[in-house]
This record gives structure tokens, sequence and C-alpha cells, in this order.
């Protein structure tokens, strides 16, 4: 290894650089480096702006309007817009639902869906877990029933991130009930304006309601929405969290709720503080390591490699440090984070020192998250033990 | 060497978790459900028979802190009940603790500053003399369930920089509240206080007396925040392993899954650590006012609250989605955690304290 990015992507990291500087609304950003909760409409200006510069699906195929970016170029994309304070860039439409229709739906799904997602103009969720389908996604239960040109979907699927906002759901279905477990199930898509579709928030314990049950009371959903074949599903399923993992080391986040600690260490007059210097280079030093171990297992991806166990060491790490510069945050707020309204964090223009706190501990609260979703860290290890590491296991 | 509790503490307990198990779950407090607490006579379980109270001690309110932590009641329990009562029972003013002790007049500490990480004995509220009286100018932050409050007992420092307590109605002219929410869902206000006329009544102690009662009244209420901690923490334990042994996965009990078993054993080892420490922290209470305590409670306050929260970041993990949401009290109690672990002096603070107790590390090679 000589240069760590070649001239080409250090152009690209500039350009990227740039462009969130010139076309970043300040009041978006302002948001999202405070920690403050976005609204629907933030998020989509946001990727409004990178639909219209041909950067939403950067990674895409050119045929069917991405830029053919390589892994160090999506990174490189993550890492400054995150840095930046762009909203995270919704992975439901462009990293889940379009690349599984453009790598096995078919033409007339291809045409139907992927332009909405290249220009922003669809909101997708997804629709995987369920009430008794969590870690163990295999054994979902919402059931599809063929009925002539359409299939009849009952049940429900639960922690639908953002389902009260969507357009549209790609939902894991039982199709076949006497099948093995993983051989049953197939991909459908379900415009979520179909009557008996209904969607009950759940609040979280950061106060907001961004998650969903959604119910389905006997759903008609056209045949024509199935993706592949029937009862494929799972290897679709499969293939879409293998891309929901690559990209789960945010660096260019845990390096932003770092500066911010910092801010707040110093608006607090410890910034000579060693207990809080301290903390703050062994993040750095967390941080660099999970940077260079990203780094090289996108090398292996460039050269090739299909994602593999790697990418679970790297939702391990990732999403553990997020959690930890999130609740060291609040510790350097000390007595000041006691005061968190909700309310007032969502309502409030312009930042000042006490919304910038309560922002920190919003974030302190929702960051308990990321560990638990995408599979959760548990599952990470066991994938690792098993298939990374071999280690013999008593369970089938 | 005696752990274990009396009858008439085992009663105490018992009639506090029938009460608390009859009431709406996380029940918020208002001035109905302090007449409840005022009756059950819980105000006075600290306090001698002289004082009001039924001749109970630490072990009495920390029996109640831990039930009451465990069924999430918000009220004003340490703040009232502990620390409030306690800066009247030691500056002497029988009256007023007799009225607080009763349940007739609710009497809340205001003793944070902004740009203060709890400095409790040096305030920069200033006392200013004027004419034959003194006016009190300035803020006191985050005061906890100051919409209940009859009495604000306010700390501050006269002109020569030695701390005051003051007892001040709380609808004397110059007093408004900021209202504001807190983490752990309770309701607080910050102290706007303007030119407030503060005659001699009004004065409850200071110089050395000011401190000494604010120091024992914040050292009972230090040990009864472990108590409420551990509370909480039993809830999250018992809540944890009650979900790994029926949600199931993959066929079978979560809780059959190794990896998740010793995640449950070292939450079991913390609890016991955490409610060893809460103990500690009350017999520390029977120590000599003043340095040999110190270390004590603050070891109990630092590593009861860094127990209890690996227990709730735990108890969330292992729940789950279900453990991100206000369907199950896990949050609660983990935000209520949070909240107890920041105030009456944060980790840093307690951690200094026990260093600065221990002296400097001696440089020199002779041992
Ligand atoms: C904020 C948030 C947003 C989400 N958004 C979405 C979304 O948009 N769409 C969607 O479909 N889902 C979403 N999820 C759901 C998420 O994917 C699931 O919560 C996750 O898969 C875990 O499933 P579960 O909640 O049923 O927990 P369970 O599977 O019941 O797990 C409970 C605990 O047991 C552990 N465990 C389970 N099996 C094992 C094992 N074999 N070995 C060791 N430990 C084990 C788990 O790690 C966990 O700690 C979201 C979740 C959260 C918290």
């Amino acid at each position: 290894m000589t240069a760590l990015w070649s001239n080409a992507e250090v152009d690209f990291r500039d350009e990227v650089r740039e462009f969130c500087s010139t076309q970043l609304p300040r009041d978006i950003s302002d948001k999202v480096l405070h920690g403050q909760p976005l609204q629907r409409d933030d998020y989509m200006r946001w990727q409004d702006i990178l639909a219209s510069r041909g950067w939403l699906a950067g990674f895409w195929p050119k045929d069917y309007g991405g830029q053919e970016w390589g892994a160090s170029e999506s990174y490189i994309f993550q890492e400054e817009t995150a840095r930046a304070g762009a909203p995270w860039l919704l992975p439901f439409g462009v990293n889940y639902a379009g690349p599984v229709i453009f790598t096995f739906g078919n033409e007339e799904q291809k045409r139907r869906h992927l332009p909405g997602i290249v220009d922003n103009s669809v909101f997708w969720c997804q629709g995987y877990s369920e009430p008794g389908a969590g870690s163990d996604l295999a054994r979902l239960s919402t059931k599809a029933r063929r009925d002539g040109d359409a299939y009849v979907v009952n049940g429900s699927k639960i922690w639908t991130s953002m389902a009260q906002w969507a357009d549209m759901m790609f939902c894991l279905v039982r199709t076949n009930s006497d099948a093995r477990l993983q051989q049953g199930i197939s991909f459908l898509l379900i415009d979520m304006n179909t009557p008996g579709i209904n969607v009950q928030p759940i609040q979280s314990i950061d106060g907001f309601r961004h998650l969903n049950q959604v119910f389905f009371d006997d759903v008609r959903v056209p045949a024509t929405n199935l993706v592949g074949e029937e009862n494929k599903g799972w290897t679709y399923a499969k293939f879409l969290l293998g891309h929901e993992r690559v990209l789960s080391a945010e660096t260019g986040k845990a390096r932003r709720l770092l500066a911010r600690a910092e801010s707040a260490a110093q608006a607090r007059g410890l910034g000579k503080d060693w207990r809080i210097r301290d903390k703050i280079a062994r993040f750095e030093v967390d941080i660099h390591a999970l940077e260079w171990m990203s780094l090289r297992l996108l090398a292996d991806v460039t050269a090739g490699a299909a994602p593999g166990t790697e990418s679970s060491l790297l939702k391990i790490r990732g999403s553990s440090l997020l959690q930890e510069i999130s609740e060291f945050s609040v510790d350097v707020l000390g007595p000041d984070a006691l005061a968190y309204d909700p309310q007032m964090l969502s309502d409030g223009t312009g930042i000042d020192e006490e919304l910038r706190s309560m922002g920190i501990v919003h974030d302190f609260l929702f960051q308990r998250a990321p560990t638990i979703w995408g599979g959760s860290n548990e599952i990470q290890r066991n994938i690792i033990a098993k298939h990374a590491l071999g280690l013999p296991t008593t369970r089938v | 060497m005696e752990f274990s509790l009396s009858d008439e503490q085992n009663m105490l307990r018992d009639t506090a978790e029938r009460w608390l198990a009859s009431l709406p779950s996380r029940p918020q407090a208002d001035r109905a459900l302090w007449r409840e607490i005022a009756d059950m006579g819980w105000l006075g379980a600290g306090f001698s028979e002289a004082e009001g109270g039924i001749d109970g001690g630490p072990v009495e309110v920390a029996v109640i802190m831990e039930m009451a932590g465990r069924a999430l009641l918000r009220a004003p329990l340490i703040e009232g009940m502990v620390l409030g009562a306690r800066l009247l029972s030691g500056a002497g003013a029988k009256t007023s603790l007799a009225n607080v002790l009763e349940g007739q007049s609710i009497e809340l500490p205001a003793l944070e500053e902004p740009n203060q990480r709890h400095a409790p004995f040096t305030p920069d509220l200033r006392l200013m003399d004027c004419g034959g009286g003194h006016r009190l100018s300035g803020t006191k932050s985050l005061v906890s369930w100051a919409t209940l409050a009859d009495h604000f007992l306010i700390s501050a420092s006269d002109g020569a920089g030695s701390l005051v307590l003051l007892r001040v109605p709380a609808d004397r002219e110059g007093i408004s509240l900021r209202e504001r929410r807190l983490l752990d869902g309770g309701d607080a206000a910050d102290l706007l206080l303007t030119d407030v006329a503060i005659g001699h009544d009004d004065i409850l102690c200071q110089g050395n007396t000011a401190e000494d009662v604010l120091s024992e009244a914040l050292d009972h209420a230090t040990a009864a925040l472990c108590a409420e901690a551990v509370g909480l923490a039993d809830l999250l334990h018992e809540r944890t392993l009650e979900y790994l042994k029926t949600r199931e996965q993959f066929g079978q009990p979560i809780g059959s899954f190794q990896a998740l078993q010793h995640r449950m054993v070292d939450l079991n080892i913390a609890l016991e650590e955490a409610r060893s420490l809460a103990m500690m922290a009350n017999h520390a209470l029977s120590l000599p006012a003043g340095e040999a305590r110190v270390s004590p409670l603050s070891a109990a306050k630092q590593g009861v609250c860094a127990r209890c929260l690996q227990i709730g970041r735990e108890a969330i993990q292992l729940h789950g989605g279900i453990g991100m949401t206000e369907e199950l009290p896990i949050g609660s109690a983990f935000r209520r955690l949070k909240a107890l672990s920041l105030g009456l002096g944060d980790e840093a603070w307690h951690l200094e304290r026990i260093a600065d107790a221990r002296g400097e590390i001696s440089t020199g090679k002779e041992a």
C-alpha cells in the first residue's frame, strides 16, 4: 500500500466537501449537528439536492441512474456528508429496495420503481421484523395468499422506521407455510396507500414516534409486485442484509459526535480537564482503528471480494463506538443533561446552549438502537464465531 | 452484622409495595399523591418520634426509596422527604419540620446553579444587605418539582462569602419559575429571583452551622438516591431475566443462549454489588459527620450508579426492539438512572472526592 487514496479519490473527496459546504441547507445541518429530530421534509429536501446532482444513488449502475461508484467513493461520500452534518441518507429505497429490484426484479419492475428512487419522489420503508420474528427473521408469519392476479396480505410488521411517511414498503411475506422456514418467504412491494393497511406509531425512549407497527388486513397487492420468484425471498433478503452492514461503520458520524462533545466541554470550561481529554484521546484511537479496518475491507471489496463476515465486525465496532461517544457526551454535559424536553427540542429553532444540550441527550437515548437493529450485535458475533472463526456450534 | 430487615421494616416494605401497586403505572406526583404519601407515614420514616417521625432512620428511608424506585414513582422523595426535611431538622426549625412531616407543607431545596457542576457549599447567589434586611437576586437551576413547593430552601452566600440557608415562601414577590422538563420525565423549574426581600425570619442558619446542616442533609440524600437506584436496577434485572426466559427466537427461549446467560449473570453480580454499596451508604450515615463519611458515600454514589446504569444499558439491549420503546418501563428506568447518576454530584465529582480524601500520592521512595 503506497498512498491511502488515489488522486481521483482525493479530487472526489474535495468535490463532495465543496458540494456540502455550498449545497447543504444550513437549517438542516443545524438540526443534524445539534441532534434535533428531522422531519420528512428535512430528509427529502436534502435528498432532492443529492438527486439533482446525481448522487443519491451514486453506487448504482449508470443504466439505472447511478454513477457506478466503487466502494471507496461510497465510503468517502458517506464520511464527508456525515461530517458536514448532512441527514442520514435514508437507505430504504437507495440501499435496500433499489439493489434488490435491479438485481432480481423484471424489466417492468425496474422501469416502474427505480426512477422514483433515483429522483427521490418515492419514500420507502422496510417491512422485515415482526413481533415474533426479529433476530430469527425466517420465522416471520405475515401471510400472502395468492388470489387471482393479486396477493392478499394479512399479519403485521413491527419496528418499521418511518412507515408513517412512506409511500412504499418492501416486505417479506410467507407464501408457503408448509415448506422449511427459509423456503416459503417472498419479497413483495406494497403501496402504503392500499386499503387495509393501518400504521400505528410506537413511542421510543427518546420521546419520539418514528417507529411503527404496520397491520395488514386483507391487503390486496398486485401479483406483479412480487420481486423475483415466489418463495425465493430469503435469498434476496440476505443479499440486502449484506448491503445494510457494509456502510455501518460510520466514522464520519463518530468524528462529528466527538467534535460536538469537545465543544460542549469547551463551553463548560472543561477544555483542560484530564478526565475528558483522556477519554477523547481514547475515542480518537478507536476511530482510527475502525477507519483503517473499514479501509482494509473496502480494499478487498474493491478488489472483487463479496462483503463477508468483516462487515459484521464493522457493524459491531461502529455501533458500539457511536453509543459510547454519545453517552460520554452526556457525561460532559453533567447536570445540564438533566433537562430534556422532546417537544421543545423538535420545535426549537435557532440554536442555543439549552437546545444543544438536549440534542446531545436525544442522541444518547437514540443511539441505544444501532446495536439492536440491522442484525443485533449478538447475532453479528454469532456470525463471526461460526463463519469466520469456524467455532463448533451446538445449535441447528 | 445485621443485613436483614426487622419485622417492622418488612412491614413498611410490604405496605409500600402494596400501595405502589395500587397506583396507575409510572405515577407522577401531585398534591393529592403527596397527601397519600404523608398518610402512609413515609415522610417521617427517617425521623425520631420527638421530631414527629416514626423513630426510623436511614434503613426505613432506604426501604421506601427502593420500593419507589421499583415502581418508577415520580415524586420529590429525595428532594422533599430527605433533603428538605433534613435541612429543616438540622436547622432546628421544629414547627416547619412538623408541618412537612405531616404533609401540610412541601418544602424543596433550591441548591444548584447554572454554570456550577454541583458546588453546594459555595453558591454564587449573593444575599445582599439592604437597609435592615436583605435582598436576593439570581438564579437557582433545575429545582425539581418546583411547582409543588410551598417553600423553597435556598442556599446563598452572605457578604463575607459564607453559606446561608434560607426558607422562603414560594409565592414571595420577586420569585418566578421557568418550568422545565427533566430527562426522567419529572418536572422542574429554574428559580428566577429578582430582588426578593429576605427578612431575619427567613434565615434558617448560616456559617459553619449551615455547612454542617447541608452536609448532613446531602449525605442522607445520597444514601437515599443509592437505594432508589437499586430499586430501579432490581426492576430492570427482574424484567430482563423474565424476558430471557419467555422470549423465544430460533425455537427456544433466548435465555438458553450461553452468550446471553453470561451477560445476565454479570447483571446479577452488578445488582448484588450495587445493593451492597447502597447498604454501605446507609452504614456510613452512622459514622460521625464529616471526613469519615466522605469516601464511603462517594464510593457508594459512583459505584451504585455505574452498576445500575450498566444494568440499564443491557436491559435495553437484551430486550431488542421492544427495549427501545415506552411500551415497557425499561426506558423510563434507564433515563431515571442516568438522571440519578448526574444529580447530587456526577461520576467525575465523586471520583474526585474519593481521590481527594485519599490525599496526595507520595512521591518519596521510602514507604
Ligand atoms: C430504532 C429501530 C429501528 C428499526 N427499524 C426497522 C425497520 O425499519 N424495519 C424492520 O424490519 N426492522 C426494524 N428494526 C427491527 C430490528 O431489526 C430488530 O429489533 C432486531 O432484528 C432484533 O429483533 P427483536 O427486536 O425481535 O429482538 P430479539 O430477536 O427478540 O432479541 C432479543 C435479544 O436476544 C438476543 N438474541 C437473539 N437471538 C440470539 C442468539 N441466537 N444468540 C445470542 N443472542 C440472541 C438479541 O441480540 C437481543 O439482545 C428496528 C429496530 C430498532 C430498535
